[in-house]
């Protein structure tokens, strides 16, 4: 069983669902022109100060695309010095001036989409040209400026060919590091599922040929990192509900955080139930790796309809679930959560 | 690393500590660093005694708290051990005199 928290020690808000992208997979179904029933300025800088005045110590940053958001910095500004900042981004919005900025504004590290080693797949995914060219340069910006970067990757059928060279590129790049994502069924991704998703041992072996540079390291959540890092963090969404994770968005609503604390829908009852670590089968080297057990609760409930199930994506816990076929009730249960 | 037995210390000024005795742990937020860093319960201890006092006080103190079961050499040992990692981390730094607590 994981050990309870009072409040999470991280939190993941999702600032928007604007991006300036078009991505085929988006979880968000992103869109350019704000939804009007997202927080106002003074509805997230609200929300912040609850979770400083209860010792949230992290808020990782995502969107969409937060920079996309016109009150972006303005947000960024009331988080400094009071919360340790990681920002998620494409990138392609990063001019030095902005990479200087986020220096000073403490941000302490900047997680870079890339969804593809080479230009033309990495903008076929986006579904904007140019944007490979962007991003690199926005992340070259960012390394110049001393903020620590490191690098992301959803793992699809259309880059899963490119590993190697995205971890290489990382490295090229000065990221700290380069991580691997696994695909989650959400948004446009679960409509493009068959085209886009991959067969279990086909992940596994691109992800166990990576010859890792030396003093580099790269991270993925498949076995033996299958982590449910569930119980440490939560998420709330651009809409202000509290949902637990952000690849829980489809699955879950904990309540408004705007008619409700936040710290109170920490400790709604499927919340807590879902953070213990009651599962029906764990991976006890995933478990040493990860300090916890059962794996993703996201990825379990997409494919076994069930939260104590074991995470099919650990190859130890995998049950012979075909992950290229998605249950049918993911379609008609659509959506859990009404936005 | 040698330290003169007179040399004080004291915890960075602006530094967020929440206690996360679920995890028998402190988690600090240094805002100029900036990350976040993880105690565990020795590790904690010798950062609270860094109040401005001097290493000689720290181990002492340090000393005392374990109830005199570890012998003096080994409270030195273990404080200085502790102040060197917390000096790496820039979570504390060399103080002229005693100081309030600082931290948030």
């Amino acid at each position: 069983m994981h050990p309870q928290l009072r409040a999470p020690i991280k939190l993941t808000l999702c600032v928007t669902n604007t991006c300036n992208l078009n991505c085929i997979h988006c979880y968000s179904d992103c869109t350019r022109e704000p939804d009007p029933r997202e927080l106002t300025t003074v509805e997230w800088k609200r929300f912040i100060d609850h979770l400083v005045e209860n010792k949230v110590m992290q808020a990782f940053i995502e969107g969409g695309e937060p920079f996309f958001r016109s009150d972006f910095l303005e947000i960024l500004e009331h988080c400094s010095r009071r919360m340790n900042l990681i920002v998620r981004t494409f990138a392609n919005q990063i001019t030095e001036e902005l990479a200087e900025r986020l220096k000073e504004l403490k941000v302490g590290l900047v997680c870079v989409d890339l969804l593809g080693a080479r230009p033309e797949t990495h903008d076929a995914h986006v579904g904007t040209r140019g944007s490979f060219e962007l991003g690199i340069k926005g992340a070259r910006n960012l390394v110049a400026a001393g903020v620590p970067i490191y690098t992301l990757m959803i793992l699809t059928r259309r880059n899963i060919s490119e590993l190697q060279e995205y971890v290489d590129l990382a490295h090229a790049l000065g990221a700290t590091k380069a991580a691997a994502l696994r695909l989650y069924p959400l948004g446009r991704s679960k409509r493009r599922w068959d085209e886009l998703s991959l067969s279990l041992p086909e992940m596994m072996q691109a992800l166990q040929s990576v010859k890792v540079p030396e003093g580099f390291r790269f991270i993925h959540s498949w076995h033996p990192n299958d982590g449910n890092s569930c119980y440490q963090m939560s998420c709330v969404s651009p809409f202000g509900k509290s949902i637990g994770c952000p690849y829980l968005r489809e699955y879950i609503d904990l309540g408004d955080v705007r008619e409700k604390s936040f710290v109170d829908t920490w400790h709604d009852p499927l919340w807590t139930e879902l953070r213990s670590g009651n599962v029906s089968d764990s991976c006890s080297q995933c478990h040493d790796t990860q300090g916890s057990v059962g794996g993703c609760r996201a990825t379990a409930f997409a494919f076994h309809g069930r939260w104590d199930a074991p995470d099919p994506y650990c190859a130890q816990m995998n049950q012979g679930v075909d992950l290229q076929r998605l249950p049918q009730q993911l379609f008609w249960k659509k959506p859990w959560v009404q936005e | 690393m040698e330290f003169d037995l007179k040399q004080r210390f004291g915890k960075m000024p602006e530094a967020v500590v929440r206690d996360a005795d679920e995890w028998d742990c402190a988690v600090i937020f240094q805002p100029d660093t900036p990350r976040l860093c993880m105690l565990n319960a020795t590790a904690w201890l010798v950062y609270e005694l860094c109040d401005g006092r001097s290493l000689a006080s720290i181990e002492a103190a340090y000393a005392t708290l374990f109830g005199n079961k570890i012998s003096k050499e080994e409270a030195r040992v273990q404080a200085t051990s502790g102040i060197q990692q917390l000096l790496a981390f820039k979570l504390i730094e060399p103080v002229s005199r005693k100081v309030s607590n600082r931290s948030r």
